[in-house]
């Protein structure tokens, strides 16, 4: 496991940032795979038709910005699964982390008055 | 070469598709969207305070809990507006002085203040309600980062409009007290609600080429049509007063009448004479220039850290 990066998620952690915590693993794995120094993880998102979101697919090793979006159209994208693609240097991405979720997600969870459901209307007016 | 450009854009919002961000747009789309959704995120954000005034003296625990999630809501509600504005290429400095200087708008409704408890049961109801039906139409607006914003933002609406409505059941079912404070409430409230939709159709100066550019994809009237309809059976529920004497059922073309709004007032409380148009304002520029101190040392702090990792 690269130490470096390792190091620099905590840090992360410790600031408290948010991010996506599924990344994490992809950024600890990405340290492991790439012996070379000049390949670096890009993370690889894909818009599969216009008006979604992009979505997160998976992720792979460019020299580049422009190389991954190459790369990631030659495997991501064989079947015309996207019509737009995002790449983002794996190390970019700040991350949460899931071992932290109870205390970083905590104070949403006691709330349930943020939530629609919450309020009993009788049926006449319960359509709103 | 720009004909080309421009009609690949007309096949897209014929066919339905969304425009994104790094698509070519005419120029006058791209001006349009920036002023609606602006004017869009800055009502969400002015919008805090006719409420967020009645935090600190809601009557219980839990009422204070509420209206504390819902006013933190339409501030996050504000972020995802400002953020779909600025993948048009204005800046958020930009957006905020256009609205300090008064030369962007933000919705009239929010120059009525909240006088009482059951103003926040209104204004939950009826003016949350007025703004869900517009932005249930906008999730199918035609530029993808404000469609995507609106499909969140009424995902968090729904409770913003339930909580009210309890509110105002709890008091129309109250002490006779309580229950005029209710009526009076919706009398104050329910025509400016109406009013939120914009003028009429045939008044209003932007609605033909936002609705060929499917900016907006249903006319003022027809959404305003649609909230009468809504909320008459909801005035009768709670055993109110119809603040309109002329809102009667039709059954020929299967909706409600109405009698006519006031343009004069709509137009006078646009033009800065409402009575709280100069105090949102003033508030806001207040508010921000109090948080001048925190941006400083946040910068400082950025810098300091960029010192600390180089050496
Ligand atoms: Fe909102
Ligand atoms: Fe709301």
């Amino acid at each position: 496991m690269g130490a470096c990066r390792n190091a620099d998620l905590r840090s992360q952690k410790e600031k408290g940032q948010s991010g996506l915590a599924a990344f994490t693993q992809y950024a600890i794995q990405g340290t492991d795979m790439s012996k070379s120094d000049s390949l670096e993880l890009y993370e690889v998102f894909l818009r599969s038709r216009r008006g979604l979101d992009h979505k997160h697919v998976g992720s792979l090793h460019a020299e580049d910005p422009e190389q991954a979006l190459e790369y990631a159209r030659d495997v991501y994208t064989r079947r015309g699964e996207g019509v737009s693609i995002w790449v983002v240097r794996s190390n970019d991405i700040c991350a949460s982390q899931e071992d932290d979720s109870e205390s970083f997600f905590d104070p949403s969870n006691d709330k349930p008055y943020r939530l629609a459901t919450y309020y009993q209307l009788p049926d006449e007016v319960n359509n709103m | 070469m720009s004909e080309d450009l421009e009609a690949k854009f007309l096949r897209k919002i014929e066919g339905e598709e969304k425009i994104e961000p790094k698509d070519w747009m005419p120029d006058g789309y791209c001006k349009n969207l920036i002023r609606q959704i602006s004017q869009h995120a800055h009502s969400e954000v002015i919008g805090m305070q006719p409420e967020g005034n009645w935090i600190t003296r809601a009557p219980s625990l839990r009422r204070k809990a509420v209206l504390l999630a819902k006013v933190q809501d339409e501030g996050g509600h504000g972020l995802y507006l400002y953020s779909a504005t600025e993948t048009l290429g204005i800046s958020r400095d930009e957006m905020i002085h256009a609205l300090q200087t008064g030369e962007a708008k933000y919705a009239s409704i929010f120059n009525y203040p909240a006088q009482t408890w059951a103003d926040v049961g209104a204004i939950g109801w009826l003016v949350d309600g007025a703004a869900i039906v517009n932005q249930v139409s906008l999730q199918r607006t035609s530029y993808g980062p404000y469609a995507r914003g609106m499909v969140r933002i009424c995902k968090e609406e729904s409770f913003h409009q339930r909580q009210g409505y309890e509110l105002m059941l709890v008091l129309a079912r109250g002490s006779d007290d309580q229950k005029a404070l209710a009526q009076d409430a919706l009398n104050r409230f329910y025509w400016p609600s109406l009013m939120m939709f914009g003028p009429h159709d045939a008044e209003s100066a932007h609605t033909a080429k936002s609705m060929q550019w499917k900016i907006k994809r249903q006319s003022n009237d027809e959404l305003r049509q649609k909230f009468i309809d809504q909320t008459a059976p909801q005035i009768d529920f709670l055993g109110l007063d119809h603040p309109d004497p002329e809102c009667k059922w039709n059954e020929e073309r299967g909706h409600y009448d109405n009698g006519e709004i006031d343009w004069d007032e709509f137009y006078d409380v646009i033009n800065g004479n409402g009575h709280c148009n100069r105090q949102r304002i003033e508030h806001h520029v207040r508010a921000h220039r109090e948080g001048e101190w925190v941006r400083a040392a946040m910068q400082t702090y950025e810098a300091r850290k960029k010192k600390a990792k180089a050496a």
